[in-house]
């Protein structure tokens, strides 16, 4: 959970979920394998960043996807009390729409339930 | 001959720390200057000390001239020079001895009064020599400063140029004389650097002018340094002039060459005459930053600003950005027509002693961290937290990205971002305007001409002879590439002989080898990140360096190198009088022989000289007139010879080269030919070959056009993935920077026709390659019938080339793990040795020394078994229970085996009933740290770090979806079924101080294991084992080109890497003259077999020994390379439920091979009168070569500068550290002091440790070793090695 990335985010990525609240940069899911990224895109050029070999993006469209989203970006605002995160989850309606889900290609018919919180690790950068 | 033959300066490697601090208002304090030694204090751990603990490689800064300061030391000095501007200092490493001394300030005091400018006086400049190592001591140099007075006539920077023509001058002169250890550190009216050998903490204790108050600037740059050898070298400390580099130029080979090449043509106004005393623009004996230092300060002086210099010298991937400005694009295309890029992972930190700035590579391989301070203070470093700042006043902090640039205008006070300093400089010059001048070709999509003829039927089959085709080559290489545009991917080793030792004659391309980076610099990934790199080839002159002209952009633009025959008809139609090209011949006389070769090769070189006189853009090397009296030359002997005959005459830049040929077809071939200065390549006989094979195959659903279309794309992406492995991104720089090692050529040609390529045993002299070319042209010509043979090249036929792992051999093999016995091993020692040989090995012989001794006298088998190690082999390509035996034979002898990338199955790490134990002793950690838990860490004895694998080094792996079972999946904690990629990087260790830190973070994480570092033989491997001792490894291992795989490109297999007795000899030579032998194992691996084959290893200096392809085969494997296929026969490399079944290899299988291994060695020994085999590592003295009959060629080979012997006095031959740590106390152990009361009861733990900023980054893994310890033990409870820990 990162409010921004530069090139090559989610490079090789195997497994598990990132959520970028914020812009990355060229190259985005390279070499992407498995697991599932959603990117809030405030530019609308994440199209043009992201390497599409391997993935394909979509717009939020189930409400269990979405609600474990923002369950992930609730337990962040807890740990970091971030005011983007906050922001965002203030003004869902108005976000939720400018949020990309990048799975890989082949991946996306039966995609694994979404991890228990319990596993999920939050990392704050000092 | 020098006393270490081996070694190689050129391969020196550093790399380290830096970053700057300035004030924005361009305020000068000397505050600045303290924080920047704080700051370098703070890098310590970037840093390598010496065995004495206190010689450092090298720190220093770079400040603004601080003219008070002098003011106030020199008496008398403020009276002389009127305005701050008016003086000039030069910071000079200067002879100890008096009467050098002497020479030296009388050649400085001539250099200065020449150029006109006053002498001011000299200051000796105190310093504190108890701060600094004994080492450092020893070389250390009476540090002097010239003080220079600035004519009233001249302007400022008219000044700076006088000062750096001094500086130049006496640069010269010194090449002239003996004496080595004069040094400008810097001369300069605007800037000063004060560096040393010293570890960073004792920098302004050793020059006290540092604490001075009045020692002010408004900016300061600060480095410290890592390099891989021992050697005290106190000037390549850094900064240098204007710039500090954290990284390495990987480049560097060809810019150098490039460099020397402008030389010729190199001319502005501001130097008029003077630009004479500019060259060599590149001072010889300099490291690659002190060679892009250079370069910046060249152009910087010679009119461009700073920050334009760097932009050119150091481009960013601009091609793929869309962010930025079409004019800027314009400026770096425009750039591109006379400047090759400086590339390879870099943090560049520099000043023109106005404008300090800081940049990073294409790739953005090297962080650079910024902090903005209320108080206008910014603050950028290559590691996060070097400089405490109070977080309250920090207003802004963030990251430079690949490419970007960040700058301080201090005599304007403007802070300035990478899009407004790249605006600004693009829209200097109508860069967009010119580049229109750019002709750009766009590639064909017919191969053929309308209306050529082309080859068929026997006059093909003739042409293909002559340029060696065979008809395996057609089915394995030709096919894969026409189809699916993929290179071929094999298995198993390379076990065929070296092109030198083959008795088949061989192309010229087979007798060079890859070089590729390990360690020092990273690969990059030529297919994820794919947009970083470019092919863009420009045709055409390379205009003044120094200017800038519209005409500079004329040149002829092509989208890759490689030319279908249309395109090449169209470029030598251009229909412009600037671009005219010649066809050159490159075919000699049959009849003539050896004779014949050489003339045609001088003609051709004088031809292409005149043709460079002409004016022509282009010459064209051609073979296509071969008939039965003309051999072609080996094209790539004529683009080497071409190339380095103009780079000679100064004339390379003022035309192209591009081959016509009928030779090159696979990668390694396009490869060499662009690497030794070929601009363009038209495979013609490719084209024609493809053809053919689609006429014989009715019914293939892809045209002609488009197979041909398919085979550019696969040389194309192999182009790439060579690059990649280097670490270079843009053909530009590639081209004729000459990365790659001769196996088997003779020093004589490589002087003439290949310069610089390193080369170590001799081999093909003229005659040779001119019998080789000749061979194949009689083949072709001398015959009625022609037809393409067979000649087992990659895998085993009778009649052709010899195989290690004949039938023959595989049978023996089989016999003798089945029931063991001395017997069987003499067959399996019959079969494998034969007559001819197949690596450098089999040319030598032992010298016998002493009286034999009674066997019984020689230490035991169980003894030397516990030198063996298994090699690296996953449990994806391994079936389980392969991996299983493995471990389980290695577990019983004593010896390690290796659990390869991708995690083991924890129940493994526990003991079976019956007393076997399946847990690897080894655990590996590799680029993509699959499996890699804390669990994993602890239940190791040695933890390996691979850095690189003989079968493709400097290339990444991939495990398809299919071979990801769930077992598979659960131990790399991924998903099964998808596919797993191992990046070719570590994305972690850029450079070595990154290695130095994970090896620290695995001792901290399992502090019982022994660290091994595995490396890949090539020419440089001993500089970079150096390095890797430094950086506290406990093992290296080396790894020779023979080394197997479970799926790697085929022309990796063939054509990277070297033998392991080169890299061996090598590692031991230069470890032994740095004194750090003493300190590590060397382990080797690379198809040994027999216990001759140890014996000579621990003689080159080895001491453990590792086997892959030969364990394999005892336990039943037969060799069918199928590795990447997933239907291995017999069940090893396979996931496939029913194959797996199939395997019935017993642990007893491997034992006996080894046993029977063992006891050759000690029979060995005793006939040669040695007890042990620690008594015999290094032992050259007891090699010799011997001759081999009827095989002129392999006589052609000297292996003097492997066998050379010169120990150190002091120096060991083996290792006899018991292991080799950092010496000192980690962080970790006073937490856990704190915390152990707690571990057993709650994992739930909160501790304060006060701030260790950014010196100590290790917090926290010993913890989890204790942790995963523990549940060792409790098998139940899962290892928690992430979350929930709270700090």
């Amino acid at each position: 959970m990162v409010e921004g990335v530069g090139d090559h985010g989610c490079e090789y990525m195997t497994n598990g979920i990132v959520v970028v609240l914020g812009t990355v940069g060229r190259n985005f899911g390279a070499g992407m394998t498995g697991g599932r990224a959603y990117v809030l895109d405030f530019l609308g050029d994440f199209p043009r960043r992201c390497n599409t070999e391997l993935v394909q993006f979509d717009r939020l469209d189930d409400a269990e996807g979405t609600r474990a989203l923002q369950s992930i970006i609730y337990k962040f605002v807890e740990a970091t009390s971030s005011e983007r995160a906050q922001k965002i989850l203030m003004n869902w309606a108005e976000y939720q729409p400018m949020f990309w889900k990048v799975v890989p290609r082949h991946q996306s018919v039966s995609l694994s339930p979404p991890e228990t919180p319990a596993e999920m690790t939050v990392e704050v950068r000092s | 001959m020098n006393s270490f033959p081996l070694y190689d300066p050129r391969f020196e490697h550093d790399a380290c720390g830096t970053g700057f601090v300035a004030s924005i208002a361009g305020h000068k304090k000397h505050e600045i200057v303290q924080q920047a030694i704080r700051s370098v204090c703070n890098l310590t751990h970037r840093g390598a000390v010496a065995a004495d603990t206190q010689t450092g490689d090298g720190a220093g800064i770079l400040v603004q001239l601080p003219v008070r300061f002098f003011a106030d030391q020199v008496s008398g000095l403020a009276g002389r020079i009127e305005d701050s501007a008016d003086l000039g200092v030069g910071m000079l490493f200067m002879p100890q001895d008096e009467d050098s001394y002497a020479l030296c300030k009388a050649l400085v005091e001539h250099a200065v009064s020449r150029r006109g400018l006053g002498v001011l006086g000299w200051r000796r400049v105190p310093v504190d020599m108890s701060v600094i190592g004994e080492s450092a001591a020893l070389t250390s140099p009476r540090v002097q400063q010239i003080l220079v007075k600035k004519p009233r006539h001249i302007s400022p920077m008219e000044f700076e140029r006088q000062l750096f023509l001094v500086r130049k001058e006496i640069e010269k002169h010194l090449l002239k004389t003996a004496i080595a250890d004069f040094y400008v550190c810097s001369f300069s009216s605007r800037t000063i650097v004060y560096k040393g050998l010293m570890i960073a903490t004792a920098l302004d204790r050793f020059y006290p002018d540092l604490q001075n108050v009045l020692f002010e600037s408004a900016f300061a740059i600060y480095h410290q340094r890592f390099s891989t050898n021992t050697f005290p070298t106190w000037n390549l400390a850094q900064p240098f002039r204007m710039l500090a580099h954290n990284g390495e130029i990987n480049t560097v080979q060809g810019n150098r060459i490039w460099s020397s090449a402008r030389e010729a043509n190199i001319a502005s106004d501001y130097w008029g005459e003077d630009v004479k005393t500019l060259k060599p623009l590149i001072q010889p004996g300099g490291s690659d930053s002190a060679n892009l230092d250079n370069a910046l300060e060249a152009l910087t002086l010679s009119g461009r600003n700073v920050l334009h210099a760097m932009m050119m010298l150091v481009p960013e991937a601009w091609r793929s950005r869309d962010d930025i400005n079409q004019q800027v694009k314009d400026f770096y295309e425009y750039n591109e027509c006379f400047s090759e890029p400086w590339d390879g992972p870099a943090a560049l930190v520099f000043s023109d002693g106005k404008t300090v700035a800081a940049t990073l590579d294409r790739n953005g391989l090297r962080p650079a961290r910024y902090k903005i301070t209320s108080t206008g203070l910014i603050v950028l470093g290559s590691e996060a937290g070097a400089l405490e700042l109070d977080d309250a006043s920090v207003v802004e902090r963030g990251r430079l990205g690949p490419g970007q640039m960040i700058a301080v205008d201090t005599e304007r006070g403007v802070l300035m971002r990478d899009l407004d300093i790249k605006n600004e400089v693009a829209a200097q010059k109508p860069y967009s305007q010119w580049i229109k001048n750019i002709r750009k070709l766009s590639r064909s999509t017919q191969v053929f001409q309308s209306g050529e003829s082309s080859l068929e039927g026997e006059a093909l089959v003739r042409r293909q002879l002559c340029f060696g085709f065979s008809a395996e080559e057609l089915a394995t290489v030709f096919k894969p590439m026409m189809q699916g545009a993929k290179e071929p991917v094999s298995s198993m080793g390379d076990d065929a002989p070296l092109a030198i030792l083959s008795k088949l004659p061989k192309l010229l391309p087979s007798y060079f080898r890859q070089q590729f980076a390990q360690v020092t610099n990273p690969p990059i990934d030529p297919i994820r990140e794919r947009l970083m790199m470019s092919l863009t080839t420009k045709l055409g002159p390379r205009r003044n360096w120094f200017g800038e002209t519209e005409e500079h952009a004329r040149q002829v633009e092509l989208e890759s190198p490689i030319l279908f025959n249309d395109d090449l008809e169209r470029l030598r139609s251009l229909d412009d009088p600037e671009f005219l090209s010649t066809t050159l011949s490159v075919l000699f006389r049959a009849s003539e022989g050896e004779d014949g070769m050489r003339r045609a090769l001088d003609d051709l070189c004088s031809a292409a000289e005149r043709s460079a006189d002409e004016g022509k853009f282009l010459v064209i090397l051609s073979d296509r007139c071969v008939d039965a009296e003309h051999a072609p030359i080996p094209i790539l002997l004529a683009v080497g010879a071409v190339h380095n005959h103009l780079l000679r005459q100064n004339k390379r830049l003022k035309l192209s080269v591009v081959a016509e040929t009928g030779e090159p077809r696979d990668v390694h071939q396009f490869a060499t030919l662009v690497g030794y200065g070929a601009n363009a390549v038209n495979p013609y006989l490719a084209f024609e070959s493809i053809r053919a094979l689609m006429s014989h195959e009715a019914g293939s659903d892809v045209s002609f056009d488009q197979a041909c279309a398919n085979f550019r794309t696969a040389i194309e992406e192999g182009l790439l993935k060579v690059m990649s492995k280097m670490g270079i991104s843009l053909l530009g720089s590639y081209r004729g920077a000459q990365i790659f090692e001769a196996i088997g050529i003779a020093d004589e040609i490589i002087e003439k026709y290949f310069t610089g390529t390193p080369t170590r045993i001799g081999g093909l002299r003229l005659r040779e390659i001119a019998r080789e070319a000749l061979e194949h042209h009689g083949r072709a010509y001398q015959t009625t019938s022609p037809a393409l043979r067979d000649e087992g090249v990659y895998r085993f036929r009778k009649n052709g080339e010899r195989h290690a792992w004949s039938p023959e051999a595989l049978r023996a093999m089989q016999n003798l793990s089945k029931s063991g016995g001395q017997e069987q091993y003499d067959h399996l020692k019959k079969a494998l040795g034969e007559t001819s040989p197949i690596g450098i090995k089999d040319l030598l012989e032992f010298k016998k020394m002493s009286s034999a001794i009674p066997l019984e006298e020689v230490e035991s088998v169980e003894e030397i078994r516990k030198r063996f190690t298994t090699a690296a082999m996953s449990l994806g390509s391994l079936s389980p229970e392969v991996h299983e035996t493995i471990a389980i034979a290695m577990n019983r002898i004593g010896g390690k085996s290796n659990s390869g990338e991708g995690g083991e199955d924890p129940r493994r790490f526990r003991i079976k009933p019956n007393g076997d134990w399946s847990n690897s002793a080894i655990k590996q950690v590799a680029s993509a740290r699959f499996g890699v838990t804390a669990e994993y860490l602890a239940s190791a004895k040695e933890l390996e770090i691979k850095m690189a694998q003989g079968s493709k080094p400097g290339e990444g792996g991939q495990i398809p979806a299919n071979k990801v079972s769930p077992m598979i999946a659960r131990l790399r904690r991924a998903m099964p079924g998808i596919a797993l990629i191992s990046p070719p990087p570590h994305h972690d260790i850029y450079s070595i101080e990154d290695l130095a830190q994970l090896i620290y973070d695995l001792k901290q994480a399992n502090p019982r294991a022994r660290v091994c570092v595995k490396l890949v033989s090539e020419a440089g491997v001993g500089t970079i084992a150096a390095g890797v001792a430094k950086a506290y490894a406990d093992v290296i291992l080396i790894s020779g080109h023979e080394g197997g795989t479970g799926a790697s490109p085929l022309s990796s297999i063939k054509n990277v890497g070297s033998p392991w007795e080169l890299g061996v000899a090598e590692a031991q030579q230069v470890l032994v003259m740095n004194g750090l032998r003493e300190r590590v194992t060397i382990r080797v691996d690379g198809g040994l077999k027999t216990g001759r084959d140890i014996v000579v290893a621990a003689m080159l200096g080895a001491e453990e020994f590792n086997f892959g392809t030969g364990a394999l085969i005892a336990l039943g494997c037969r060799y069918v390379r199928q590795c990447h296929l997933n239907t291995c026969p017999v069940g090893i490399a396979t996931q496939d439920e029913q194959l797996r079944a199939r395997f019935d290899g017993k642990p007893e299988m491997l034992i006996r091979y080894l046993d029977a291994i063992a006891e050759d060695v000690r029979n060995i020994l005793s006939e040669l009168g040695f007890r042990s085999l620690n008594e015999i590592v290094g032992r050259t003295d007891l090699l010799k070569q011997c001759s081999i009959t009827d095989h002129a060629k392999a006589n052609t080979v000297d292996l003097s500068r492997m066998l050379a012997r010169r120990d150190y006095e002091r120096g060991q031959r083996v290792r006899v550290w018991y292991r080799n740590d950092k010496p000192d106390k980690p962080l970790d152990d006073t937490i856990l002091q704190g915390v152990k009361d707690a571990l057993p009861v709650e994992l739930n733990i909160r501790c304060r440790c006060g701030k260790h900023g950014a010196v100590r980054r290790d917090r926290g893994n010993a913890l989890r070793f204790w942790k995963g310890g523990r549940t060792i033990r409790r098998p139940k409870q899962r290892s928690s090695g992430g979350g929930r820990r709270r700090w």
